[in-house]
């Protein structure tokens, strides 16, 4: 099978095999995007669930032609206490800079 | 995977589909794209534009190289005709 | 070709009335549409019959080619439409009978149109080839069985541009043709039943790239010599030469004369160049020695049914047999020993008809001489299947069986032959066999279990056999089967036959209790009373695997009419014991014909 991530204007075919785990995927996404896989975060397109590395597709019931949004982090500087609201129903991350910056000042 | 076994089909409007080199060679018109020499500047980076095909079409037709889909009459028209630009 | 996807398009474009409302007003996407993109559009639209007048009009900028032969809807509002396709090229109103010469005037002067078929729009008139003679592109036009009389004829002289001209069944005089004769392109000139004789004929040679004439059904006995013929036609004609004159020779590939006559044959062929020539049809004509036959070593394909070929002469066939690939002596004959003289001879050949010849089981084993046999036909002859051996044991061998070794035979028709349930035995090993045409009152559901291993069957006729619902219950075709043609099987219910429909639905059943299955997918809804009598049966059946009885007869033998007609609203069990009984079948063929 094969599913279709998303990412802003690109559309990425992606062959896989369901009993693959998201981990499989986001190594084949490091390739062609050139980010690395802690970078990367899958969201099932109609559900909005996140996607965890550890568990296959099958797991996330993602089947042939499923649509699925990658979105990037900046730096790997998040911090934990925000993967809540990564994991809230978000298509597309509202815009990470905002983020970021609120990361970096926290920490500094 | 390989970066090499992917190309990038470029939409009217500009919007990306990365697919599977060989899925894409299936449409005689992009074999002929990607494999004659020095023809394109593009297909040296693996990528090819189609000025003429709407995203809405091009996402259908690099979907039917992997799968059955429904078609809607109101795309009918333009699918077929991107189809048979691309021999495909 | 089309694409797959393009294939799908155009299915979905044509799926209803709805999904055509949703595209037809597309109108920059129509004006842009590749041509044979828009005639394969429109060809599915006539095809699913979801074509009308003004839906034409979107595809006046795109279509080139249209057929619309044989719709009975097709009128003068149709052509109307048809006038403003500025880009059309071929147009096929053939059979269209409401199609007049009035309703022609809407085409007058189109610019584009290089071909025209009217062929049998019987209300097309003189006055109608007044408009289409205002098209000078055009280079084929077919007028054949129209209303055009012989001034008609004389006013196409003006389309010079024509390279094709079919004039069949139309009052052409000699007068008439030449008048014609400026039309030097003539390449293809069809004037069968036409009143062109001798003197016409002559006229011919000022056809000089003529290569395909047809003159079937005319008063013409010699021909000229017409240097460019490839193909020509002479059925039903009374010919004393052929092709006689100054001049080179024609590389005459095809020649028909079923149904001529012959005052000395080998006179009228002896000017024929026969080295290209590959198709030959005497069929029914009045040859009588065949004495041409050895200088035609080109040929593929040789018909002479209803002829006077027989054992004595099929030597003939004999020597020239290297290249043919078709062969048919029905209706002659050639018996069994003469097919012994060509066993040997035909390495080549791919189709063999021997139907209504005095053919027996013998012949069976010399086909099997034939290599590269697809085709056999066998009906109506006096084939049973097996052949006695005096004092051997067993003391007979089922012929059939010799046809094993011929690996791509596709179709085989033993219809109206002699053979039984155990003579097809054989044939349940034939790996190539897709055809197979079976016709015979002592057929019964034997015949069917012997079928069910074909891996390729892909049509089945089975006429007039006592097959049981329970034979066609049992009956496992492979996938392949398209086709189950069961006309005259008058033991089977609708019941049963409904539910092998609904079990095999890729398969299409014909019968005489199979109307419209489409529309009536649940079934019968006439009372059954058969039903639960029927599976409580089945289910006391051991499914498939059944063993059949060696000695299995014609159930017929065991009952009466009246048992019988009881019996189709069971089940005849494959397992019943029965006898050997004498022949009864002159007295059930009455039966069966009396209930029809």
């Amino acid at each position: 099978m094969y599913i279709r991530v998303k990412r802003s204007k690109t559309t990425y075919f992606i062959r896989c095999d369901p009993t693959e785990t998201v981990l499989d995927i986001k190594e084949k996404l490091q390739v062609l995007i050139d980010q690395p896989v802690n970078n990367q975060r899958l969201i099932l397109v109609g559900t909005g669930e996140v996607l965890e590395d550890s568990k296959t597709l099958a797991d996330h019931k993602v089947e042939n032609d499923s649509v699925v949004a990658l979105t990037l982090r900046k730096g790997g500087l998040l911090n934990s206490f925000l993967s809540d609201f990564y994991a809230s129903p978000v298509y597309y991350w509202v815009p990470l800079c905002i983020f970021y910056v609120a990361d970096r000042s926290l920490n500094s | 995977m390989k970066k090499e076994d992917m190309v990038k089909l470029i939409s009217a409007e500009g919007f990306e589909f990365v697919i599977d080199k060989d899925a894409a060679m299936v449409s005689q018109t992009i074999y002929n794209m990607l494999t004659s020499p020095g023809s394109f500047a593009e297909t040296q980076h693996g990528e090819v534009t189609f000025p003429e095909i709407s995203t809405t079409i091009l996402e259908k037709i690099c979907n039917g190289k992997e799968t059955e889909f429904p078609i809607e009459p109101e795309l009918t028209l333009e699918l077929m005709m991107a189809a048979n630009y691309l021999h495909t | 070709m089309e694409s797959e996807l393009v294939r799908l398009c155009i299915e979905a474009a044509c799926e209803n009335r709805e999904s055509v409302e949703k595209w037809r007003r597309q109108r920059r996407s129509l004006e842009r549409l590749p041509s044979h993109l828009a005639d394969a559009l429109l060809r599915r639209l006539i095809h699913r019959r979801l074509l009308f007048p003004s839906l034409l009009e979107v595809f006046k900028h795109s279509v080139e080619k249209i057929d619309l032969r044989g719709e009975n809807s097709v009128d003068a509002e149709w052509m109307a439409y048809l006038g403003a396709f500025r880009y059309l090229r071929s147009l096929n109103v053939a059979d269209c009978h409401k199609v007049t010469g009035s309703a022609l005037w809407p085409i007058t002067g189109m610019t584009s149109l290089k071909e025209l078929d009217l062929s049998r729009c019987m209300k097309v008139t003189d006055a109608g080839i007044r408009h289409i003679i205002s098209i000078s592109t055009l280079e084929k036009l077919y007028v054949s069985e129209t209303g055009l009389t012989t001034n008609g004829v004389t006013l196409i002289s003006s389309l010079k541009n024509l390279s094709l001209l079919d004039l069949g069944g139309l009052p052409v005089t000699d007068q008439a043709l030449s008048s014609l004769q400026v039309l030097t392109e003539l390449q293809y000139l069809d004037i069968w039943g036409s009143e062109v004789s001798n003197k016409g004929a002559a006229v011919l040679r000022k056809f000089s790239k003529l290569s395909f004439l047809n003159l079937s059904w005319t008063n013409v006995t010699k021909l000229p010599n017409l240097p460019s013929l490839k193909c020509l036609h002479m059925s039903n004609c009374t010919i004393s030469s052929l092709l006689e004159g100054d001049g080179g020779k024609p590389p005459l590939k095809k020649l028909i004369f079923s149904g001529a006559k012959f005052e000395n044959e080998a006179e009228a062929l002896m000017h024929i160049e026969t080295s290209f020539l590959s198709f030959l049809d005497a069929s029914n004509s009045s040859i009588q020695r065949f004495c041409f036959l050895p200088s035609m070593e080109a040929l593929k394909h040789l018909d002479l049914s209803w002829s006077t070929m027989g054992d004595d002469l099929v030597k003939h066939v004999a020597c020239i047999g290297a290249n043919l690939r078709n062969l048919n002596l029905s209706k002659t004959r050639v018996s069994s020993a003469g097919v012994g003289i060509l066993a040997g001879h035909l390495p080549n050949l791919e189709i063999l008809s021997l139907s209504y010849t005095p053919i027996d089981d013998v012949a069976v084993s010399y086909i099997s001489m034939m290599p590269l046999l697809r085709v056999v036909d066998l009906s109506n002859t006096n084939v049973k299947g097996f052949i006695h051996q005096e004092g051997a044991e067993p003391d007979f061998f089922l012929s059939l069986k010799a046809l094993e070794s011929l690996n791509h035979l596709e179709r085989l028709n033993l219809e109206q032959t002699h053979v039984r349930d155990a003579a097809l035995k054989p044939l349940s090993s034939f790996q190539e066999l897709r055809d197979l045409s079976l016709r015979s009152a002592s057929l019964t559901d034997v015949s069917l279990h012997y079928l069910s291993s074909l891996p390729k069957l892909t049509n089945l006729s089975i006429h007039d056999a006592v097959l049981s619902n329970n034979g066609l219950y049992l009956f496992n075709p492979s996938a392949t089967l398209k086709k189950m043609d069961l006309y005259g099987c008058w033991l089977l219910t609708e019941d049963a036959i409904l539910s092998f429909c609904k079990k095999y639905p890729q398969t299409e059943v014909r019968h005489e209790l199979v109307h419209n299955l489409p529309s009536n997918p649940n079934g019968s809804t006439s009372p059954s009373p058969s039903r639960l009598t029927s599976r409580t049966l089945l289910v006391n059946q051991k499914q498939g695997n059944i063993s059949i009885s060696p000695s299995f007869v014609d159930q017929r033998l065991k009952y009466n009419r009246e048992e019988l007609l009881a019996l189709q609203y069971s089940s005849l069990s494959l397992a019943i014991p029965l006898d050997r009984g004498s022949t009864t079948s002159q007295l059930l063929m009455n039966q069966s014909s009396s209930m029809s």
